[in-house]
């Protein structure tokens, strides 16, 4: 039962982020023909088709940390691109697929190269911190 | 700060005594710390029910709504959740380190910032925890309060 609520939650959450992405790609002309009508079932497909391939991916490989997000985001992203083509709003393109893959790409590496950072610069504070109350607890 | 430590046969118990003429923040974490060291807990293994000092604990931990208190290798079952801990015992002596953790900081060893930008924290037993990057600022100020510094 838990399961099933934490599939929905997942579901929604992604729908929302699609929703808003496709939103701004309609209005930005970077997505073609897209039947407004059919949009919402597509998304939600979309979603649930994602939250699934994380799932079957976390069942498989638990314990990876570095693959994982590398994984999940090429994975969400095959898929996403494939319905799109399926539908028709977007053209199997090489370039296309290439682009929004670095693109993708270039922003997932900025966050985990930021976060790793950030996490370093923590890490040495904590335990700058840690040794100092230490050596103030023997005094 | 004058500090007065006696020790002799006569007495009974540790007593402590603060004396001071107006408290700050730093004053009541200390008094805080004091008052966690008498702190108990009552633990439950299959067997029997003891209680468990708050300074022979190292995490406590919440697993699918159950509550479990750890200590150097002993665990025990703990009926209080874990927000009920948290407000009972994280003010001096003991910090949430995540969703389902609440760390004693005295039983820390080190931090090591992992691959996937989260922190693992080492107790001095060897086990390791993974801090959550919402709870580093209280990890911080709690270290930063009890190291002394302002």
């Amino acid at each position: 039962m838990k399961r099933l609520k934490d599939i929905l939650r997942n579901v929604c959450i992604t729908f929302t982020v699609l929703a808003l992405v496709f939103g701004i790609a309609c209005k930005m002309h970077i997505l073609e023909s897209v039947m407004y009508e059919e949009a919402i079932f597509t998304l939600f497909v979309m979603a649930l088709a994602t939250t699934l391939f994380v799932m079957i991916r976390e069942s498989i490989l638990p314990n990876i940390e570095v693959g994982k997000g590398i994984i999940d985001m090429i994975g969400c992203m095959v898929i996403v691109l494939f319905i799109c083509v399926i539908k028709g709003w977007a053209t199997l393109s090489r370039a296309y697929f290439i682009m929004i893959f670095a693109m993708v790409f270039i922003i997932y590496l900025s966050v985990w190269l930021l976060t790793w950072w950030q996490s370093k610069r923590d890490e040495k504070e904590l335990n700058a911190l840690l040794k100092r109350k230490d050596s103030k607890n023997k005094d | 700060m004058k500090l007065n430590i006696e020790q002799s046969d006569q007495y009974k118990e540790v007593e402590i005594t603060i004396k001071y003429s107006s408290t700050d923040a730093y004053l009541e974490r200390l008094i805080n710390q004091i008052r966690a060291y008498g702190y108990v807990i009552q633990g439950k293994t299959e067997k029997d029910t003891i209680l468990v000092r708050a300074d022979d604990i190292f995490y406590f931990e919440s697993i699918e709504g159950k509550t479990f208190i750890y200590g150097e290798k002993e665990v025990y079952r703990c009926d209080l959740r874990l927000y009920q801990i948290e407000q009972q015992f994280c003010n001096g002596l003991f910090v949430r380190i995540s969703k389902s953790n609440i760390l004693n900081v005295e039983k820390l060893k080190s931090f090591r910032a992992k691959l996937n930008g989260r922190l693992e924290a080492k107790l001095i037993n060897g086990e390791c925890l993974e801090v959550k990057r919402h709870y580093v600022a209280d990890l911080k100020k709690c270290l930063l309060e009890m190291g002394g510094l302002r």
